[in-house]
């Protein structure tokens, strides 16, 4: 008897295996004898051997009521050839690998789990072990082994693997998940549910529903009590409502609350939480948005219906008519460029990076071109450009930066005396420094800004002028923003008041891009 | 002749007011809300019509509680005039004590109309 055989079956039984010819009833009752001897009447195992010069399966008793088979059939004796037929399609190839290694190999034992087709054509898995037995003249004729019934193991695996996705799953899931059992205690929460309501497992999990609300409520902010009403009696929203919760704190933030009636003995509620502070800021932002739109056209519009209805119901000198003509005019041009405004925001808000179109661009040949189209004020001197290099080349969309160009010439104008200067410098990239950007400043001496105006510059409708003499939409300093966004640039900004303002915007550089040429380095000069 | 004291940090809405109301009233102005208080305590208008959204240290609502908590003598008329369309704005300014809420753009006619109904 070799050592594989000893490895395989347990002691006493191998050593009845011998390798000689025997009759197929001596066999299949020798391993009757030794299965019920060994194994015991309900291991779920049974025996098998293989007789490589014959052919021949043997199969235990057990084997045969395991398949469904009478303990007396005559299948416990068949042609290994047709064994094949009993493999699940799937399993065949796995098999045979696995019966070669078998009979050909000297590792002892070979285990394999596979499903065999019972007589009433249904599978049952099983594991099959083997081993060769070695013979007296040092060959391999023979293979013996076990096949045991794995299907509540399987099953139980199944479940393990089921269970183990599953929570993984939940694990990995960015909404808050609570279950309550069937007797309306909190059984089970994901790692999202604490992390969304500043939960500890251990605060958790036993409380039952009224303790859950309770604890739930003092949770949430004064400011919504919708949660609170609906539970203002212990009880939840009825199935499939939801509820609006603000989870006060230092995190505070909105979630919405789905609860889920289920008729189980294992779970009677679930409640799933999602984060829909992102949301929600965002509707009350485009609300805000609106609400400032329409009081920024309000005010030209109504500049234009009282003076025309005025002009319609009283007499007035030719002067009056003009001034009045003249300042809705001015109201309808400022209705104009709001909606301009309006409508390029709209634009860069919708359709964000898809509408960019970055370029290599000359930087010098934007701001010369941004110059020449600027529309200058009456009695305005045009800008001081100090043009200290050339060949400065950014990565932008040409239109974009045009404008963010214009709109922050015109707030220098606007914001500056008369008689003061508006400077323009190209700020190069200087080689080896840090920051890889390239842009422009522009420099007014106007009433300039206190700090905290400075910090609203880009807000939508924030405007620096306190007097309302000063023409302006409001919006065209968060267009600027928005667009030197859009490219991945940064605006800087630095004021005092009464001194005046510096506007920098700097544009990323593109790929290898060359560095400044110098003019006065290009000629010779020192 | 009644006074009327126009508040607006636009100055196109205060000439707009005055000449609307101009021929009917004594018409005085003022452009922030701590003019408009001074203005109030020391000329006692009769009417004040009252821009909510302004520059400033006070908005319409505060020159507006403010008066209304003043020991006038005569309170006035207080018409705010205002860009914002929100009910809860016009709720609480009727709270604090307001006669009547225009939303810009008004027509001055009716500005005309209800000034001549109360102050005759």
């Amino acid at each position: 008897m070799s050592a594989a055989i000893n490895t395989l079956l347990p002691s006493g039984m191998a050593r009845g295996l011998r390798p000689v010819d025997e009759s197929a009833h001596e066999t299949r009752q020798r391993l009757d004898e030794w299965e019920a001897a060994i194994l015991g009447p309900s291991s779920g195992a049974g025996v098998w051997k293989w007789d490589i010069r014959t052919q021949k399966l043997t199969l235990s008793k057990s084997i045969l009521l395991m398949l469904g088979y009478p303990a007396n059939h005559p299948t416990a004796e068949v042609d290994a050839s047709n064994i094949i037929k009993w493999i699940h399609s799937d399993d065949v190839t796995v098999a045979i690998a696995a019966w070669l290694r078998a009979s050909r190999s000297m590792v002892p034992v070979h285990e394999m789990k596979l499903r065999l087709r019972c007589r009433d054509s249904r599978y049952v898995w099983v594991s099959v072990r083997c081993a060769r037995i070695k013979s007296s003249d040092h060959q391999f004729p023979q293979v013996a082994g076990t096949i045991t019934d794995i299907k509540e193991q399987w099953l139980t695996k199944e479940v393990d693997d089921n269970n183990a996705q599953l929570e993984a799953m939940l694990s990995m899931s960015p909404y808050g998940i609570l279950t309550f059992d069937g007797d309306g205690r909190v059984k089970y929460r994901n790692p999202a549910f604490l992390q969304l309501t500043d939960w500890r497992t251990s605060e958790l999990i036993g409380l039952d529903e009224a303790a859950f609300i309770s604890a739930l409520n003092s949770r949430c902010s004064q400011n919504i009590r919708l949660f609170a009403l609906v539970a203002s009696e212990g009880n939840f929203p009825t199935s499939k409502e939801r509820a609006l919760l603000e989870i006060a704190g230092s995190r505070s933030r909105f979630l919405m609350l789905h609860v889920i009636n289920v008729d189980s003995e294992a779970v009677s509620k679930i409640l799933y939480l999602r984060d829909v502070t992102h949301e929600r800021i965002s509707e009350n932002t485009k609300a805000d948005f609106l609400s400032m739109a329409a009081h920024e056209l309000r005010s030209p519009l109504a500049g234009i219906r009282g003076f025309s209805e005025v002009m319609l119901t009283q007499t007035f000198s030719p002067e009056q008519v003009s001034e009045f003509l003249t300042i809705i005019n001015a109201n309808a041009v400022r209705m104009a460029g709001i909606l301009d405004d309006l409508l390029d925001l709209a634009r860069i808000d919708a359709g964000s990076a898809l509408q960019i179109h970055l370029e290599v661009l000359d930087l010098s040949h934007l701001i010369d071109v941004a110059i020449a189209s600027f529309a200058l004020p009456e009695e305005r001197s045009a800008p001081i450009y100090n043009a200290s290099c050339s060949g400065v080349r950014i990565a932008g969309d040409a239109d974009k930066i045009h404008q963010v160009l214009q709109n922050v010439l015109s707030n220098a104008y606007k914001y500056s005396a008369a008689d003061t200067p508006v400077e323009v410098t190209l700020i190069a990239h200087q080689p080896g420094a840090p920051d890889e950007r390239a842009g422009v400043a522009v420099r007014d001496h106007g009433i300039g800004m206190s700090p905290a105006n400075v910090l609203r510059v880009g807000e939508r409708f924030f405007r620096a002028d306190k007097s309302g003499e000063v023409p302006g939409t409001g919006l065209g300093m968060s267009i600027v923003k928005e667009i030197m966004a859009l490219h991945g640039g940064t605006m800087h900004i630095e004021s005092s008041q009464d001194i005046g303002t510096v506007v920098s915007v700097l544009f990323p550089l593109p790929p290898r891009a060359p560095g400044c040429v110098n003019h006065k380095a290009n000629h010779g000069f020192d | 002749m009644k006074k009327v004291l126009v508040v607006d940090d636009q100055a196109e809405m205060r000439r707009l007011l005055s000449i609307t109301l101009g021929n009917d009233y004594e018409m005085i102005e003022a452009s922030n809300g701590e003019d408009a208080i001074a203005m109030a305590q020391l000329h006692k208008p009769d009417a004040i019509l009252l821009d909510v959204m302004m520059y400033g240290e006070f908005d319409g609502l505060q020159v507006l509680s403010r008066i209304r908590k003043s020991t006038l003598g005569q309170q006035p008329l207080i018409i705010m005039v205002t860009a914002l369309g929100q009910a809860a704005q016009s709720n609480k300014a009727r709270e604090l004590g307001a006669d009547a809420y225009f939303i810009k753009p008004f027509s001055p006619l009716k500005i005309i109309h209800w000034l001549s109904q109360k102050l005759g």
